[in-house]
């Protein structure tokens, strides 16, 4: 009775270690881009700063639109959101990145929105339809940052440059 | 659902023109196969109009989320360039 359970013990044990294997140069690549950040963290800094003094004066520029002006308000609100959807994105690719590099599996919907941005940052043009995907998935996780406008403080600012610091990747 | 009845009405139209064409043709050499022919393209225009608006009613639906987001992937692509340049 026992050798019959063997082969599929097995099976499963080689199918998992192949699927381990196989997945390694995409963990080594990853590993090196979060070093890369790490060895870059005061041009992470500065292009998450830059993206928040963006929304600053789109809010600005968005308030000081008088109602009736109302279709420039609307596009206004609407490039301000969409700068929220990029950082906020952005945010979850560089913490997507550190999970992957540890060599930790993402959900489906995490994949997808990794793969697609990744696509993106590496100036590749995509579909609106993945655009809007990424829209989707951001504003599920932040719908109240985003509904209220508010870019990433301080604290969240400094919590993901610390997490970046501190991943451990060799 | 009043545009996926408008639309449907429309792709009914569309299948019974149709059907009354081929069955005409098919009836007017053999008239019982005509009718029996007619009879079914009538029964499987409901089933197909139904379909063809749900179809159409998911690409309106699609476009229209386009047009809403149209300024928001606007502001998005241009983050998304101004982000690019500041990391080369």
């Amino acid at each position: 009775m026992p050798i019959p359970l063997i082969i599929p013990i097995l099976t499963g044990l080689g199918g998992l270690v192949a699927g381990a294997l196989s997945r390694q140069p995409e963990i080594n690549r990853l590993k090196e881009q979060v070093k890369v950040l790490q060895s870059e963290i005061g041009r992470l800094q500065g292009v998450i700063k830059e993206q928040q003094r963006q929304i600053e004066e789109f809010k600005i520029r968005y308030n000081a639109l008088k109602a009736s002006n109302f279709i420039e308000k609307k596009r206004i609100l609407g490039i301000t959101k969409g700068f929220l959807y990029l950082q906020y994105a952005f945010k979850e690719y560089v913490e997507l990145s550190i999970v992957q590099a540890r060599g930790k599996d993402l959900s489906g919907n995490e994949l997808r929105f990794f793969n697609i941005f990744n696509y993106l940052m590496s100036e590749q043009e995509l579909p609106v339809e993945e655009k809007l995907f990424v829209a989707e998935y951001v504003s599920y996780i932040y719908k109240y940052q985003i509904d209220n406008l508010l870019p990433l403080n301080d604290d969240d600012q400094a919590a993901l440059i610390h997490r970046v610091e501190t991943a451990d990747v060799n | 659902m009043l545009t996926k009845l408008f639309w449907c009405f429309i792709y009914f139209i569309k299948y019974i023109i149709v059907g009354l064409i081929i069955s005409g043709i098919v009836g007017a050499f053999f008239p019982p196969a005509g009718a029996i022919l007619g009879v079914i393209m009538l029964i499987g225009a409901f089933g197909a109009s139904w379909k063809d608006a749900g179809e159409k009613m998911a690409v309106i639906a699609h476009n229209r989320l386009v047009k809403e987001s149209e300024f928001e992937i606007e502001g998005f692509d241009q983050a998304l360039r101004q982000t690019l340049r500041s990391m080369r």
